[in-house]
């Protein structure tokens, strides 16, 4: 019986995450006093809209199979950059906004290139430009801070319209967009071809190499733009942006129904499994449970999402046999 | 008459080997940065500055050494900092908040470390023991044991520790750091533990071909576990020693050893796919890291260069074991390692 409620959930994909959403939301209401305030609420969206686009940028490798250990120093270096455009060279927003997007996009391609042209494993890859590219910000920016942006520009992180963040609009509008690129275009279907299996893929005409590069630039671009956001919404760009964005990472798509084999992604269910961990986060918070054992809750949550993946594997499995 | 002739051409193959080695070519840099450093600062070479060195040299060769059990294995454990830093925090409270004796409390850190490890290997062995699983899994348990390091100490160091503990940090035997004397001892046992024991051919023939392995009757989720728990014991050694040294336990400990946990096996020739290892060439590697990141302040460099530099060397390193994998390839020697 328990045995078949979970193969039922499973078989819904993104049903488990929707439950539990819903049933902490529930507990948290009825527990904590300040859950259900405007002023909780509006800034658990801002979270959730950026981690949601943080989950996005590593769903697109996951969906190739492959991680993409330094996309928290590409959102890093990218808000540096795009907050030095600004600040130092006053340069009008919508370009810098432009042209940092750009710089996420050309951090991804690198990495793509890397991988693609040196046939070196791409987690060495990833977790060596992790440092590299933290390097290079910190170099150029010798750790300084920069806190006078202009206005429009924190707008975008501040404001809100109808009292729904604008944040959580961009996310939902890149969560549209990247849902017709990987579901309706052909591009799409060739990349999570490539994701399930690279040879198979190869063999019936797809340009593997080029899939992988195109992957790895719009994961770049997507924690780039994580950056840009993150700044917009702190209202200063420093250099630990991005730094503990590994873990949620992982977690927001994998709990979201994404298989971390490759081949197989939810768009929605990202958003959903961002939703779950920011939720849980801002419960610890309410419930006044000292932020050091955080870390420990997030690992946890982590385990049990890569459990239920490989639940989920090893159903999918037995449903092709 | 035939042993006369043989003669030079064994000692011509043996030049031979030791030329294409890698601790040939990892020696030679080692010499290099040497020369390049003693010429720009002569007093590089004071007995001081090399004891530092060589402190840091042993502590580094540990972190790369249990990184190196996990990799002869076809594995990957991001887990080793974090282990690290458990470890540190619960030998430092044993003593100075528990008040237990010394080696009490380092027997306990040292179980802690493997018991981070067990749970790591269970996990893994588990999830079916491929490289992905091992990555995953370690960082989830990454986490958890810093959650677990920082809610135990809420982010505060532990001070007060006994000046006999100090002392393994700081003393000497034979005039040579102490520290060193652990690490070299530490080595030679992996060393040899993996080129004549059955355990340490079985690790390795899993890095190789896992399903060869399963074939073969090995039992590859013990093979895991048992890696694992290696792993963690040294880890939890290094962390030991690191806190001796700093003479407190800091909850930071290990927050920055996972680059160079892989930098250092492979540079020194360590195989990241597994099934090829090399334990002197682990030291080397924590030699050149070292010389690296040493001269850099004595040089002066700024330390926002640290970052980078470090990861482009981890770059260069696989480079070179890439190009090394193709040229081996390409001489059919590879085969004939198997």
């Amino acid at each position: 019986m328990g045995r078949k409620l979970i193969n039922d959930l499973i078989k819904k994909d993104i049903a488990s995450v929707t439950i539990a959403v819903f049933v902490i939301s529930i507990l948290l209401t009825m527990v904590t006093e300040g859950f259900t305030s405007a002023f909780n609420l509006d800034s658990l969206g801002r979270t959730i809209a950026i981690t949601a686009i943080v989950g996005f940028s590593q769903l697109m490798v996951l969906s190739i199979g492959q991680f993409n250990l330094a996309l928290g120093s590409m959102a890093g270096v990218t808000g540096m950059f795009t907050a030095a455009l600004m600040e130092k060279y006053a340069i009008p927003v919508l370009l810098a906004l432009i042209i940092g997007a750009l710089i996420g996009m050309i951090l991804g391609y690198i990495q793509g290139l890397l991988i693609v042209k040196t046939g070196i494993n791409p987690f060495i890859i990833t977790l060596s430009l992790a440092s590299i590219y933290l390097g290079i910000a910190t170099v150029a920016t010798k750790s300084e801070m920069y806190s006078n942006l202009p206005a429009g520009f924190r707008a975008i992180g501040k404001a809100s319209v109808f009292h729904v963040p604008i944040l959580f609009l961009i996310t939902l509008g890149v969560a549209v967009i990247l849902s017709v690129f990987m579901y309706r275009l052909p591009i799409g279907r060739q990349i999570l071809a490539t994701g399930a299996s690279e040879r198979a893929a190869y063999f019936s005409g797809i340009k593997t190499s080029g899939i992988i590069l195109t992957a790895h630039s719009i994961s770049g671009l997507l924690a780039g733009m994580a950056g840009i956001l993150q700044v917009a919404r702190l209202g200063s760009a420093q250099l630990s942006v991005g730094q503990d964005w590994m873990l949620v990472s992982f977690a927001a798509p994998v709990l979201g129904a994404t298989i971390l084999s490759g081949g197989k992604v939810s768009v929605s269910g990202a958003i959903l499994g961002a939703m779950l961990m920011s939720i849980m986060i801002n419960g610890l918070v309410l419930l006044n449970i000292n932020s050091n054992w955080f870390q420990a809750f997030l690992g946890v949550m982590l385990l049990a999402a890569f459990q239920v993946d490989r639940l989920r594997l090893s159903f999918v499995m037995q449903k092709k046999i | 008459m035939s042993t006369l002739t043989k003669a030079p051409s064994k000692n011509k193959m043996l030049l031979e080997n030791i030329k294409r080695s890698s601790n040939f070519s990892v020696g030679g840099v080692i010499i290099l940065l040497m020369v390049i450093l003693w010429v720009m600062k002569p007093d590089f070479f004071s007995q001081a500055n090399f004891n530092v060195i060589a402190k840091i040299v042993s502590i580094t060769a540990l972190v790369g050494l249990s990184q190196m059990i996990i990799l002869a294995g076809g594995g990957m454990n991001v887990s080793v900092g974090a282990i690290g830093g458990l470890v540190g925090i619960v030998t430092g409270g044993m003593m100075d908040v528990l008040g237990f004796p010394v080696v009490i409390a380092i027997v306990v850190g040292l179980a802690t470390g493997m018991l981070c490890g067990v749970i790591n290997g269970l996990i893994i062995a588990k999830s079916g023991s491929s490289g992905v699983s091992s990555f995953l899994t370690t960082l989830a348990t990454a986490s958890v044991f810093t959650g677990l390091n920082l809610g135990i100490t809420k982010a505060t160091p532990f001070y007060n520790l006994p000046e006999t503990f100090k002392y393994i940090g700081s003393g000497s035997i034979l005039s040579i750091p102490i520290l060193l004397w652990v690490m070299l001892i530490v080595i030679v046992i992996f060393g040899m533990g993996f080129k004549y024991t059955s355990l340490g051919r079985q690790i390795l023939a899993v890095g190789g071909n896992v399903k060869a392995a399963e074939l073969s009757g090995i039992l590859v989720g013990r093979i895991t576990v048992i890696s694992h728990l290696l792993s963690g014991l040294v880890a939890g050694i290094a962390a030991v020693l690191l806190v001796a040294r700093l003479g407190s336990a800091q909850p930071d400990v290990g927050s920055d050893w996972m680059l160079f946990s892989f930098a250092a096996p492979l540079i020194g020739g360590t195989r990241l796919a597994g099934g090829k290892i090399n334990a002197t060439g682990t030291v080397l590697g924590a030699i050149v890291l070292v010389l690296i990141s040493n001269g850099m302040v004595h040089l002066n460099i700024d330390v926002y260069w640290m970052n980078l530099i470090q990861g482009l060397i981890i770059l260069a390193a696989v480079a070179i074991d890439r190009i090394r994998t193709i040229n081996a390839e390409r001489m059919g020697v590879r085969k004939s390692e198997y």
